[in-house]
């Protein structure tokens, strides 16, 4: 996927002091992040400051990271924090927990690692932003659940730590984000 | 058939997400990476961009700064202990000349005014080179370490011709009476003119020390002339080097009867004419005015000392 050294590594480098390892990084996971706070509903405005706080968090707490960790999954934990602090501070907060949103069905199998092979084709724009409207759509927790496996490429087991849901929970959400996904798509086809 | 459908899903979003090209902006990135710098210490720097050269640490010159003190030092030290070695020999210029012009007396006339005192001074300088014979002033130009290195270029042509008329006046002293060429003008040509005494009592000095007094010597004897040169009155810008001269030749002789040559020769005089009661008083005037001159045999009493 990324040749060269790994998120880990980089983030070891920038703890040890160098501040282009963390460049490195940052450029790796700048635009995910940014995606993942706008589909969340975020203005860009508002985007923007979510990702600084949560990277300010990465940059202050780099030194305590855990090698054996995967950054990803810790990044996009930091980044969920942030915005349910930020929507905890509003009146309309929804929660990304809301289990009114997550109907239980049958287990979905979701291989987020063999998702980015070369075989996408390019797309309007508008047929992009409608892409978009729909996965915005999406109950919240279906739809964060799909983020952090498309933007954040996280595992099943990733998601769950992320989201601090249970196995068959994640599998669940991501099912029903992916049907209703999938139709959206119909009109491409 | 679930996974294709979801991993279409994804790719799908993914090429959205890439055509609509959504991204933070510049300020928010440079805002990031510059406090990701100031984390580690580090001048903040756009990722992309190739690594600088390491930083070079600065230089050490405090050696080399301490080896050009202590070599100053060494070297003032030396020089300030040579000039003490040298030191002893040395003796103030105006103090002599106030010695040897202790007894002259003041020429009386209207003080000039100072703007006129350097054209008389010159003039004076002048008079007195014309009075040495050119031989003596080519030897004495011949020489320059005489002069001394600190003096200017018109004391050097003052000294030599001081010093080459001071061993004329002294060869006269020696051989026999006889009168000066030129009359004593003033008191500080006396002073000038006491001189040849204090040359042929160092003559009878060391041979050791003889070079370096005759450098002094010549250096103080210009600087004697030139300062009992200085204070004498000055003629009108408008009257020529001859009045100028003329004038003060005229008040010496007025106030002193005749040089110490002149003088001796009178007394001699005396002696042969059989006057020895006035040629003891005369030499007892002359001793008390020229302690230092050595009085020839012709001019003493027969009882007397030299």
């Amino acid at each position: 996927m990324n040749a060269g050294p790994t998120d880990e590594e980089l983030l070891a480098a920038y703890a040890a002091g160098d501040a282009r390892a963390f460049g490195e990084l940052y450029e790796r996971h700048e635009r995910p992040v940014f995606r993942y706070f706008l589909r969340q509903g975020a203005a860009a405005a508002l985007a923007e400051d979510l990702l600084q706080e949560t990277w300010m968090a990465v940059i202050r707490n780099a030194e305590r990271f855990e090698p054996r960790a995967k950054f990803t999954t810790w990044l996009y934990t930091v980044a969920r924090s942030k915005m349910i602090d930020h929507w905890r501070g509003k009146d309309d907060a929804v929660s990304l927990d809301d289990a009114a949103n997550d109907p239980d069905e049958a287990p979905l199998e979701v291989a987020g690692s063999e998702a980015d092979r070369p075989d996408v084709r390019a797309v309007s724009r508008a047929q992009a932003r409608a892409f978009v409207e729909a996965v915005e759509a999406l109950p919240a927790a279906q739809r964060e659940a799909f983020l952090l496996q498309a933007e954040g490429g996280l595992s099943l087991e990733e998601i769950a730590i992320v989201t601090q849901a249970g196995h068959e929970t994640v599998k669940s959400r991501l099912r029903y984000a992916m049907t209703k996904l999938r139709s959206a798509m119909e009109d491409w086809e | 058939m679930r996974r294709n459908g979801s991993d279409r899903s994804v790719r799908g979003y993914r090429a959205a997400s890439d055509t609509l090209d959504e991204r933070p902006s510049t300020a928010t990135r440079a805002a990031i990476l510059a406090a990701a710098a100031r984390q580690v210490q580090a001048a903040p720097r756009d990722a992309r961009e190739p690594l600088a050269a390491p930083r070079v640490t600065p230089r050490k010159r405090w050696p080399y700064a301490a080896a050009s003190a202590v070599l100053l030092s060494s070297l003032a030290v030396m020089m300030a202990t040579r000039t003490e070695r040298e030191m002893p020999t040395f003796t103030a210029p105006t103090e002599r000349v106030a010695e040897n012009a202790a007894p002259a007396k003041p020429v009386p006339s209207p003080e000039p005014p100072l703007s006129a005192a350097a054209p008389s001074a010159s003039q004076e300088v002048a008079s007195t080179q014309a009075s040495v014979p050119a031989r003596a002033e080519k030897q004495a130009k011949a020489d320059p370490s005489r002069a001394g290195a600190t003096i200017a270029a018109d004391e050097a042509k003052v000294a030599p011709a001081a010093e080459a008329r001071a061993k004329e006046e002294v060869a006269v002293l020696r051989d026999a009476p006889a009168p000066a060429a030129t009359p004593p003008p003033s008191a500080s040509v006396d002073a000038v003119a006491a001189l040849p005494a204090q040359l042929a009592k160092r003559q009878a000095a060391p041979a050791v020390e003889a070079t370096e007094r005759r450098r002094n010597e010549s250096s103080d004897i210009a600087s004697a002339e030139r300062s009992a040169v200085r204070p004498a009155p000055a003629a009108p810008p408008a009257a020529g080097l001859g009045a100028a001269t003329g004038s003060v030749s005229a008040e010496a002789d007025a106030s002193k009867p005749s040089a110490a040559s002149e003088w001796l020769e009178r007394i001699i005089k005396l002696r042969r004419a059989g006057r020895h009661d006035e040629a003891d008083l005369e030499l007892k005037r002359f001793r008390e005015s020229y302690p230092q001159v050595t009085v020839p045999a012709e001019a003493l009493p027969a009882t007397g000392t030299r």
